[in-house]
């Protein structure tokens, strides 16, 4: 992942608490806290289990750990596409690892959070209250998740 | 701070352990004495240092209350083991309090960091201590009218000469023993306290008879056997007494000993306390048991544990199921190395493999072993639990232990521990009679239960076996038909009555007690043992006892199972379970209009799970026209699983299904196989009940919601 070379001269503190992962799902450009991702892969065999919830795809083995993977355009009500070369899984560590499905991964950028607006109550699933805010950058506008109430909205 | 805490859990670990090496001294003090008739001060001693240590730690950490328990526990424990006091069942009833009192302390310990109990509790256990360590000179008739009261005291027979006599038959040489039976009719001769009147014989050879005399009114068993072996030390009567062998004194001990032991606590001269006394299946003999004590009389007791805890080390468990997880991967990478051997491997790539393999089984095996604990602690801990439960209800019951040496994953162990309990308390409130009814059977007017554990065909078994009234069958089938778990008139054999027992809300008992009876409980244990994936038999006669045999996995980490490919997964089937596998024909399928589809098995029609609900729709096509039929079989269901090929059997690492899946059923786990791929292991047992649910006349008692929501769930 490329990170911007600002990023790089600031001190460790202040990057990483503006430090965002930025993915691709359909046309919307997502980003979620640096602090929250431990590593990306790419997309890999998953077993799925009977009767798991419809966006929870199955299990991977991740270099032997058995971790479970979530597919985001799922769980964000989208519509189901097959996976292709670019399908990344974004692994994200809360009490144990689980991975999310992503069209793809775009880079690491600094969110300052002077950037990031309220994101208004609209849609049907505005009341889930994952999409934490909305960061206007210069070239770019990204959505930043909350993957913890994402996982839980469903 | 931290390194306080980091204190404190050491203490909490090092409390806990001690706790529990005292109550099982406490209980092998009461055995014994009940049995020989006599009190190892080795042991009062090992049991006052534990106290001591823990009054010690606390302090450290300025945990008054515990301290105080503790105290006052050592206070009592000194005045027993000085002999100023006879140890009676009423201190080791108040001394296991004092132990729990200090158990719940460590539990809050843990979880507040604070000692948690109350001032109050301290106090009222203080209160009773401190009764109980007042030497019978201050209550005459408090202490000893009591005495008949303990159902568990051969000298609670309302009949003093037959206990004195029964108890310490050794007693009876010793010259004090004549008096004994008139001292405890009259409570006159029992002024003369017992505390003082015991060091006194050891002074002047009269004493003896006054010392023999009040101790065998207060507590006949015991007390008259340190009369007797003061005696010796003291008098002419020394190759009397100890012929009689009273305290399994041999004959050289007390003389030898005679000049330290002049004005010394009488209990002391007994080197030949046995360290570790075998449960005896004969009520007490005490020729034979101070034959067994002769030739080690000079070994201090205890000295085996000794020497075992030279050699090992205090582990983290977390680092134990650490290490695990990290052999559990290096197999897996070794399988996919090994996977990736060809004919153009290189010669000595090969052999490294070949070495890696070799190394990481051996690894395994080590780091399993180390999980395995010998079942002793657990089985131990079931003897306090009887005592408590019999006194309660005045039963008279022993336990016997056998195979304490078994070794169990210590997972198992946990798991296990409650239903053990559970069967251990019906075992006493069920199967055991009252004594009176046992003597009118001509039964032992004492109950034995016998816990055993032994390897068996790569298991552990464990069996908790009364010799009390039995299964009432009748009743079971009469009370299952009165609650509507069986239909009238169903005609039930044997085994299927005593598996009624362990439907959830089933109960015979009479009168619902605070121990048992209200019906919760043996289905609960059947759930607790099948979750570590083993089973509970019963087996039982009328008037001959009833047996719980519970067969447990040596390890859950591993199974021995049989991988098959149904479309593009691979599922493993415990081996165990699988009946057969034979190749059968699309077309001998028979769909049901339920949707089950029924297939021919040389006549006999088995119900096949449904393979959407073990792959997602659009992966449950078989891709084999000839697929292969595997039978998987439990508790006397069927069920077919159709594979398209069988990859074979293997040993398989299970790992936990990870959290947010973990409340799906019909999985037990998953495994890693050699290509990396993850192979998810079958619950069979869960999976037959809901293929089974509904069309089963025994499911119908309680079909599990789950399992019928594993067949519906899907839209």
């Amino acid at each position: 992942m490329s990170t911007s070379p600002e990023s790089v001269e600031e001190d460790a503190h202040e990057t990483n608490d503006d430090k965002h992962l930025t993915f691709v799902i359909g046309e919307g450009s997502y980003a979620l806290h640096i602090s929250h991702v431990t590593e990306i892969i790419e997309m890999q065999t998953v077993t799925s289990i009977p009767n798991a919830p419809r966006h929870v795809r199955g299990i991977i083995n991740l270099r032997g750990k058995v971790i479970p993977v979530v597919d985001v355009r799922a769980c964000l009500c989208m519509e189901e596409r097959p996976y292709d070369s670019r399908t990344c899984i974004i692994v994200v560590h809360e009490e144990s690892p689980v991975g999310l499905v992503v069209d793809t991964v775009r880079e690491v950028v600094d969110v300052p959070p002077e950037a990031v607006l309220d994101a208004p109550a609209v849609g049907e699933h505005s009341d889930a209250g994952y999409i934490t805010g909305i960061a206007k950058m210069e070239d770019s506008t990204q959505i930043i998740l909350d993957f913890r109430k994402l996982l839980a909205s469903r | 701070m931290d390194e306080d805490d980091e204190l404190i859990s050491e203490f909490i670990v090092e409390a806990r352990e001690i706790v529990m090496d005292v109550e099982v001294t406490l209980m092998n003090l009461e055995r014994v004495r009940l049995q020989e008739g006599r009190v190892s001060n080795d042991q009062l001693n090992a049991a006052f240092r534990g106290f001591h240590t823990i009054k010690g730690v606390a302090g450290f950490f300025s945990f008054d209350r515990m301290v105080k328990a503790a105290h006052q526990a050592e206070n009592l424990l000194d005045l027993l083991r000085s002999g100023t006091l006879e140890l009676m069942a009423d201190h080791v009833t108040v001394l296991c309090e004092a132990l729990d009192l200090i158990t719940s302390a460590v539990d809050n310990l843990e979880a507040t960091r604070e000692q948690g109990i109350s001032e109050e509790q301290v106090a009222e256990l203080s209160e009773r201590l401190q009764k109980l360590a007042v030497p019978d000179v201050a209550e005459p008739s408090g202490a000893q009218p009591l005495e008949p009261l303990e159902p568990l005291e051969p000298g609670a027979s309302p009949n003093p000469p037959d206990a004195a006599s029964a108890a310490a038959p050794g007693a009876a040489a010793a010259p004090g023993a004549a008096a004994a039976p008139g001292a405890s009719d009259t409570p006159g001769a029992a002024d003369t306290p017992g505390a003082a009147a015991a060091p006194g014989a050891a002074d002047t050879p009269g004493a003896s008879e006054a010392a023999a005399a009040p101790g065998a009114a207060a507590t006949p068993g015991a007390a008259a056997a340190p009369g007797a072996a003061a005696a010796p030390g003291a008098s002419e009567a020394a190759a009397t007494a100890a012929t009689a062998g009273a305290a399994g004194a041999s004959a050289e001990g007390p003389s030898n000993d005679l000049a330290e032991e002049v004005g010394a606590p009488p209990p002391a001269p007994h080197p030949g306390a046995r360290p570790e006394v075998q449960p005896e299946r004969a009520p007490p003999e005490p020729k034979p048991t101070k034959a067994k004590a002769k030739p080690r009389s000079n070994k201090p007791p205890g000295k085996d544990r000794e020497d075992k805890s030279n050699q090992s080390i205090r582990v983290d468990l977390r680092k134990l199921d650490q290490l695990m997880n990290l052999v559990g991967e290096l197999i897996i990478a070794e399988n996919v190395l090994a996977h990736e051997q060809d004919e153009t491997t290189s010669e000595p790539s090969q052999q490294a493999t070949q070495q890696l393999d070799r190394v990481t089984r051996n690894l395994q095996y080590l780091a399993m072993s180390m999980r395995m604990v010998p079942i002793r602690t657990l089985f131990r801990k079931m003897v306090r639990v009887v005592r408590d439960v019999s006194r309660r209800q005045g039963k008279e019951v022993r336990v016997e232990l056998q195979g304490e040496e078994t070794e169990v994953d210590k997972t198992v162990v946990e798991s296990i521990s409650d239903p053990l309990m559970h069967l251990i308390r019906n075992a006493v409130d069920h199967g055991i009679e009252e004594p009176e009814v046992r003597r009118a059977q001509g039964k032992d007017p004492t109950g034995t239960i016998t816990l055993s554990a032994w390897h068996e065909s790569g298991e552990v078994r464990v069996t908790i076996a009364d010799d009390g009234n039995g299964l009432d069958t009748e009743r079971i089938r009469d009370k299952a038909i009165q609650q509507g778990l069986v239909p009238e008139g169903a005609i039930l054999d044997t085994s299927q009555i005593c598996d009624l027992i362990f439907q959830p809300g089933f109960s015979t008992a009479k009168v619902v007690t605070n121990i048992s009876g209200r019906g919760v409980g043996m289905d609960v244990v059947r759930r607790n043992v099948e979750s570590v994936r083993g089973r509970v038999d019963v087996a039982s006669g009328s008037g001959q006892g009833t047996a719980f045999t519970l067969r447990l996995p040596l390890t859950l980490a591993i199974i021995e199972g049989m991988m098959m490919r149904l479309g593009q997964q691979v599922f493993t089937v415990p081996l165990l379970a699988i009946r057969e596998s034979v190749s059968v024909m699309e077309y001998e399928r028979v769909p049901l209009p339920s949707g089950t589809e029924l297939v021919d098995l040389r006549g006999q029609m088995v119900p096949l799970l449904p393979m959407r609900e073990l792959v997602p729709y659009h992966l449950a096509q078989l891709e084999s026209r000839r697929p292969i039929l595997v039978v998987i079989e439990d508790d006397g269901k069927m069920a077919g699983i159709l594979a398209d090929e069988l990859i074979g059997q293997r040993q398989v690492v299970v790992k936990p299904i990870p959290g947010m899946l973990a409340n799906i059923q019909g999985l037990t786990g998953c495994s890693i196989l050699g290509n990396g791929e993850i192979s998810l292991i079958l619950d069979v047992k869960f999976l037959l009940s809901s293929v089974h649910a509904g069309g089963d006349e025994r499911s119908n008692a309680g079909p599990s919601p789950s399992g019928v929501g594993l067949m519906e769930a899907r839209p």
